[in-house]
């Protein structure tokens, strides 16, 4: 009996022990997008704007949603112009494809197939703990507490956002081969106020105006097949949360200059696909910076 | 109008509602269960806080479009000779405020049952658990905090040899109404040698070693790092004890475990906690020290807050009670921190100059907090840290005393002060507030009217040129033992700089007893802060209203 003991124990312990992995040598995997060296940037003239991430997160079958995204993609952009960048992020319960998730089985048949949830927008559904539909995230300010808003405040999050110092500049550039659908990205970014924690560097691809499904409780029918999901997340260049931009600390007018090569997957309409690339505290996740250009 | 959604309160409720329910019937519906229900032990206890919340924009307490938030938890316990069973319930709609939002539900997030046969106990379903002091594993509820980390899975205890106990565990870690994605595989031994050795039976110097292994698993998904997917931790420990000596010493080393909070890096982690104690009659003294670097474990890389810890790093500071003294509590630094803590108590006896004529406590108290000293490497190992090194940056700093004293059979008074220098950057995690100094005098005196009755007074005054800056607190509380009592006190931020903002958080509570129940009721407003237990830590948000608790147990 005490052999079976010092057996159970010794298999128990060793197969524990073995349990541990030590990641050896190069601890990054390639990237989507391929880091560009290449960049070059001139002097820069353009004035420093500071410029808003309004992260709505949505689905097809939520309901309530259409009208907030069109408030957003309308109302607010015309209010707020180039100083704020929409984004629409599809993850959750009201994004999974049919059936499953908030399909009901009523759904026209054919409905609500596409899965425009992806990775990225999972990793942040899931880290911040998304519930709140329609919810937007301004800059990411003040996350983990009360940092999901709805709709009816967005417009002053929005507007005091604005106010504060521009504390980062980004200039992007970009080249364009059509047929081969490539793309190469030039990010510059240039700290203006010095900041404790390191920033982090965020690029993904969005595309407007893809039309769809949707589920929209204030129009008749309710099932809308033609529906424009606006600013619609697609997916990151550079992994789920960035890669390291600036260290803590770093100093007024340090200046990271870097760039990304990648091939616009074939399903995207390139006329209506734009980068949007931000810098964001690596500590609290707030988002000090943002910019947009279109891919065509 | 705006949806909210929480799909996994409903996949939690899904998936363990039928064992749930299995459970109940097979106890419920045999004849033969009744009779051992009855014959043997079914206990529990239920436990609800809700808040009836008003707007109050002075104090910057949030809208709440509810209006009434609750917490409930209900413990059901089955126990007959060497098995037990039991079930907790708990509902949140929504959480009160601080709780995260994450809770909103209701279900069965606890459950187990248990069999105990010769020298080997098994546990299915979830399971706390704690090694050592925790340095590698801690499966706890601190419900307070909105913390529960149990392990769903399976958990063995074995005795092979006499003084010799395993421990070993496997599962998923409570998610609020979900499980954590990564699994946790953890085993401990401890030898007692008094009690395995015969020659030391009967010693006087007790020695009990011990040591651990803790592993987790999760999937490597993400598209810039290579990661560790099974990512180890192991602690040894040591316990010697002599008389009125007790010394605990513990040494924990986790292997590169790049996640959030560590930013990612590659760097292994290491914690070290030395405990040490010396007590005789009238006398007390307590030493601590630990120095902890890239110690935060959870069972997700991606988990912030208090969600899915695996480990737990203590504080080696007091848990102050008195209102305007944990105003600032601290909260370990898992990154990296080096700390100290002593405390000596002594009794002076009555009849003595000092002790007066029934005798008089008196409790010193310090402790501190600093950095790790930190040198960059510029990879993805982060920075590299000489073990007996401490940086210059202090986190935390406290010192205290008090004299506890009986004035006559009637009147006892206790006077304290407490002097803490608080890093609100580090602590809090924000920008730009810099340190917090202050200084808090406390005189409570509790006044016996007769056998039964007493009348509880308490004056606080917290001085700061920080943050709020001072502070004044009067507390009045009529007890009629053992079923009544009242209190009312009002907290008064007259040296804030802004004038409308000099505003006083007056509260009310009257609770009732019986039996082992209680029932309480307060009204008034609540602070913005932090809750902090063990060093783990919570925000807690302005509010204003009527709070409802009760609490029961059989």
């Amino acid at each position: 009996m005490k052999n079976i003991h010092s057996y159970l124990i010794i298999f128990v312990v060793s197969m524990f022990l073995s349990s541990c992995d030590v990641v050896e040598g190069d601890k990054r995997e390639a990237q989507i997008g391929v880091v560009d060296t290449g960049c070059v940037f001139g002097i820069d003239t353009t004035p420093d704007i500071r410029k808003v991430l309004a992260e709505e997160y949505t689905g097809f079958l939520c309901g309530n949603c259409p009208e907030a995204g069109i408030y957003l993609a309308d109302t607010l952009q015309r209010l707020f112009g180039e100083q704020m960048v929409a984004m629409a992020v599809h993850t959750g319960f009201f994004s999974i494809p049919c059936p499953g998730g908030a399909c009901t089985g009523s759904q026209p048949a054919g409905a609500f197939q596409n899965d425009y949830s992806n990775a990225t927008s999972n990793d942040w559904g899931n880290f911040f703990g998304i519930a709140l539909y329609p919810g937007a995230m301004i800059n990411r300010f003040s996350f983990p507490n009360n940092f999901q808003f709805p709709k009816a405040s967005w417009s002053t999050k929005i507007a005091a956002e604005i106010a504060k110092p521009v504390e980062a500049k980004i200039r992007l550039k970009k080249t364009l081969d059509q047929a081969n659908r490539e793309v190469s990205l030039c990010i510059q970014n240039r700290v203006l106020v010095q900041q404790p924690n390191p920033l982090k560097l965020q690029v993904v691809l969005v595309e407007d105006s893809v039309m769809d499904w949707q589920l929209w409780y204030f129009h008749t029918p309710e099932y809308v097949p033609d529906y424009f999901h606006r600013h619609m997340l697609r997916e990151s260049i550079n992994g789920s949360f960035g890669v390291d931009a600036f260290e803590a600390n770093a100093a007024v007018g340090s200046i990271q200059t870097t760039g990304y090569k990648f091939t616009v997957n074939s399903s995207y309409d390139l006329n209506q696909t734009a980068a949007v690339v931000f810098l964001y505290d690596a500590n609290t996740y707030r988002v000090l910076q943002v910019e947009e250009i279109k891919l065509k | 109008m705006m949806v909210l959604e929480n799909r996994i309160a409903g996949m939690w409720k899904n998936r363990y509602f039928p064992l749930t329910l299995s459970f109940l019937i097979f106890f419920l519906n045999s004849s033969h269960a009744q009779t051992s229900i009855l014959n043997s032990g079914i206990h529990g206890n239920f436990q609800f806080d809700g808040q009836l919340y008003r707007p109050d924009s002075l104090i910057g307490s949030p809208d709440v479009p509810e209006d009434f938030l609750n917490n409930g938890y209900a413990n059901l316990i089955y126990e007959k000779e060497n098995f037990a069973a039991g079930i907790r319930y708990e509902n949140y709609l929504n959480p009160l405020l601080g709780f995260d939002r994450r809770f909103k539900g209701t279900g069965i997030t606890y459950r187990f049952f248990t069999y105990k046969k010769d020298n080997l106990q098994v546990t299915i379903g979830n399971n706390y658990e704690q090694f050592g002091s925790g340095l590698v594993l801690r499966a706890y509820e601190e419900r307070s905090l909105g913390l529960d980390n149990a392990i769903d899975g399976i958990k063995v205890k074995f005795q092979p040899l006499p003084g010799v106990y395993l421990k070993g565990i496997v599962g998923r870690q409570r998610d609020f109404f979900s499980l954590g994605e990564g699994i946790v595989r953890a085993i401990d031994g401890e030898w007692n040698l008094n009690e395995s050795i015969k020659a030391m039976n009967e010693a006087k110097t007790k020695w009990t070693i011990g040591g651990s292994f803790v592993s987790k698993y999760q999937e490597d998904q993400d598209p810039v790092f290579i990661l560790p997917k099974n990512v180890a931790a192991g602690a040894a420990r040591i316990n010697i004890i002599n008389g009125g000596f007790n010394f605990y010493g513990e040494y924990a080393y986790k292997v590169n475990d790049p996640g959030m909070v560590n930013n990612y890096i590659y760097k292994t982690g290491e914690a070290l906690l030395l405990q040490g104690t010396y007590t005789v009659k009238g006398f007390g003294l307590t030493l601590g020290a630990k120095r902890i670097d890239n110690m935060n474990f959870r069972s997700d890389r991606t988990a912030t807050g208090n969600q899915l810890f695996v480990n737990y790093l203590p504080a080696l500071t007091k848990n102050h009670t008195n209102m305007l003294a944990a105003f600032y509590p601290y909260a370990t630094q898992p990154n990296g921190e080096m700390a100290l803590q002593a405390e000596v108590f002594f009794n002076s006896k009555a009849g003595t100059w000092l002790g007066g004529k029934f005798g008089t406590d008196f409790t010193i108290n310090y402790s501190r907090a600093q950095a790790i000293k930190k040198v960059s490497t510029n990879d993805d190992f982060g920075y590299s840290s000489p073990f007996f090194e401490v940086g210059d940056e202090i986190f935390f700093e406290d010192f205290n005393f008090e004299i506890n004293k009986k004035i006559s059979k009637k009147v006892r008074a206790i006077l304290s002060y407490v002097y803490i220098n608080y890093n609100r950057d580090v602590i809090e995690g924000r920008d730009g507030f810099g340190h917090i100094y202050y200084h808090v005098p406390m005189l409570e005196v509790i006044y016996k009217i007769k056998t039964g009755k007493a009348i509880r007074t308490e004056l606080q005054h917290l001085f700061t040129d920080q943050d709020q800056r001072n502070w004044a607190m009067a507390l009045v509380e009529f007890t009629i033992a053992p079923k009544w009592s009242f209190a009312i006190f009002d907290m008064y931020n007259y040296g804030n700089k802004t004038p409308e903002k000099q505003i006083h958080y007056f509260n009310t509570n009257i609770g009732y007893t019986f039996n082992s129940s209680r029932i309480s009721v307060a009204y008034g407003r609540q602070r913005a802060g932090i809750l902090c237990v063990g060093g783990v830590c919570r925000n807690v948000p302005a509010a204003n209203g009527l709070s409802l608790s009760i609490t029961s147990s059989f």
